[in-house]
């Protein structure tokens, strides 16, 4: 079972393959937009695709909706969801998923796993979550990759988005990270329910 | 160590330029603002203090003093040409100072003369010219202190660190020439490539070699088992197996890889030679002939290598895949502007708004594509017709 893959950035990669992976497909990259505002646009595009053929869309909430099916609806507008779309709204970003599985997180980045937070999904900023964490890590390797220089004007260190695809391909449990984050526990169960329903065979 | 401060005056197409630099630079501009002449300023120091060079040849290499000298100087530093770069690393960023002015005499044959020539170490004075010595004998003012073992030995390590200063421009088509390396020495273009490979003793080389077969597996997954080896005439060539539909697939050597794979290459050994405590190295657009996802993990690895002691990198690009990287620096990148009155550079964190732009989540890429695009570029292909 091939399934089309869509996503914003890099990072958000090897999290999308590892989902469609956990529910027995294989996965077919098609697109890594560079950011939502290209992503958006296609998005309905893609959604006509998935009458026919078995589609995964992951996009991050940010502050962009108050809540991910008033997104979904305003993304797909006037079309309806179709047969094979799974196209889901990480909470508030992928970051946050990936927060979820926090032994993983801990064990990769070195830092006290007591100071990764319980419910990753709540956080506003969980990118900048992430920097901080990496802030306390007792590796300096991954405070020098992960941690922007004062002076750099950045949100992220210089190798953060090499590390943090390194982290979710390597080491990320998604089933683990369900259990911290409702967002990405709805995504892995609606992918599971399309496998069932076969719509995605 | 590395270069922290870079300060030109009437310098080729610069008037004025103060940057500070850290360990990644890249500077970014419209074609011709004079990118590559940024790095030819340090380019000239190292010319000036290698060994067979010295001031009136890195001029004359340079098709003398009239090329080098901005044309919007007029009065602007009495139209001299001044350079100058501070040296440390980030607790003592200015353990080094070095500062060169020039000119050209007055009267008889007009030759360059250095008007002054400073240094100083942790900001104690340790050169200054012109001296007495050199008001007695005028013809010493053609010859800075940088390039004389005997004048430098109060900054000898300014000298031996503006001399490991590498230029890389590796052109894969001069790589792959027959008659390579024969008289080429210190090639920019890669003339001496294989020959500087052959060089390296043997354990470090595989050692080398060993990673960038990592690395290549990943950007070149067909090719593999990267080794250096001598044909029947002596001559070294870089060797991999090519995976094909044969089971044990075919070796190949450089003048059948892709030029995107020789350039990657030529990167990769560049930023791995030398080791810690290498000088910096000036590359021109590394992003050429590499594919954008390619080009995107450059300053990855540059941050990656010099992590564990690479030498500081200052490189010219044009690649908004570099740029976007959301881990850059607005202090790492340079923008050249070009105005009436030659180009100015400053980094990004002095371009207006920048910071706000980037908060409202813009890349710098997209930031800084209209002050680097030719105004009305689109009209471009209306110019052209045949006939």
């Amino acid at each position: 079972m091939f399934v089309s893959y869509a996503v914003e950035g890099a990072t958000d990669t090897p999290v999308a393959e590892k989902l469609i992976q956990l529910v027995g497909g294989t996965p077919n990259r098609v697109l890594v937009a560079g950011g939502k505002a290209k992503l958006d646009p296609k998005v309905p595009g893609l959604n006509r695709v998935a009458q026919a053929r078995p589609w995964f869309v992951l996009r991050d909430l940010d502050s962009d909706a108050d809540c991910a099916p008033n997104l979904i609806g305003a993304l797909l507008a006037p079309q309806a969801l179709s047969g094979r779309m799974c196209l889901r709204i990480a909470e508030r970003a992928t970051e946050s998923w990936l927060l979820g599985d926090a032994t993983g997180f801990s064990d990769y980045f070195r830092v006290p796993i007591t100071r990764v937070p319980d419910s990753p999904d709540a956080l506003n900023r969980p990118k900048r979550q992430i920097v901080d964490l990496c802030r306390r890590s007792t590796h300096s390797s991954v405070r020098q990759a992960m941690v922007p220089r004062a002076s750099s004007g950045r949100e992220v260190g210089p190798e953060y988005t090499s590390w943090l695809i390194d982290f979710a391909r390597d080491c990320w449990d998604p089933t683990r990270a369900a259990n911290r984050s409702p967002s990405l526990r709805r995504a892995i169960d609606r992918m599971t329910a399309l496998v069932a329903a076969g719509c995605w065979a | 160590m590395r270069l922290t401060q870079l300060t030109l005056k009437n310098w080729r197409n610069f008037k004025s330029v103060d940057v500070d630099l850290e360990r990644r630079m890249f500077v970014v501009g419209p074609n011709a603002s004079g990118k590559s002449n940024l790095l030819d300023a340090v380019r000239f120091l190292r010319d000036i203090a290698s060994v067979g060079g010295g001031f009136q040849k890195a001029i004359e290499s340079r098709g003398g003093l009239r090329r080098v000298r901005c044309l919007a100087a007029r009065n602007f530093n009495r139209g001299r040409v001044t350079i100058a770069v501070a040296i440390g690393d980030d607790t003592n960023p200015r353990r080094w100072t070095y500062e060169l002015t020039f000119s050209a005499e007055q009267r008889g044959q007009h030759r360059p003369i250095l008007i002054s020539e400073t240094a100083s170490d942790n900001g104690h004075k340790v050169l200054g010219r012109p001296d007495d010595e050199d008001d007695a004998d005028q013809d010493r003012l053609t010859q800075t202190a940088l390039e004389q073992v005997n004048a430098n030995k109060a900054f000898r390590e300014v000298a031996v660190f503006l001399s490991s200063v590498r230029y890389l421009h590796l052109v894969p088509q001069v790589i792959r020439e027959p008659d390579r390396g024969i008289d080429r020495v210190d090639d920019p273009f890669g003339g001496d490539f294989l020959l500087r490979l052959a060089k390296t003793p043997e354990k470090t080389r595989e050692k080398r070699l060993e990673k960038i077969n990592g690395a290549l597996r990943v950007a070149v997954p067909q090719l593999d088992k990267l080794d250096l080896v001598p044909d029947e005439v002596g001559r070294w060539h870089l060797e991999a197996r090519y995976a094909h539909w044969r089971v044990h697939g075919a070796k190949q050597d450089e003048r059948d890889f892709s030029d995107g794979t020789l350039r990657l290459i030529g990167l990769l050994w560049s930023l791995l030679e030398g080791g810690r405590d290498a000088g910096p190295i000036l590359l021109e657009e590394p992003e050429l002939s590499l594919h954008a996802s390619v080009v995107r993990q450059l300053p990855s690895i540059l941050s990656r290598v010099q992590r564990s002691g690479g030498a500081q990198v200052l490189l010219t690009t044009h690649s908004n895949d570099i740029l976007d990287d959301p881990g850059l620096g607005i202090d790492e990148v340079i923008l050249l502007e070009p105005g009436d009155e030659g180009t100015t550079a400053s980094t990004v964190e002095k371009v207006d708004n920048v910071t706000q732009f980037l908060e409202a989540g813009m890349s710098l890429g997209e930031i800084l594509a209209p002050l680097t695009e030719p105004g009305g570029v689109q009209g471009l292909p209306m110019q052209l017709t045949l006939g």
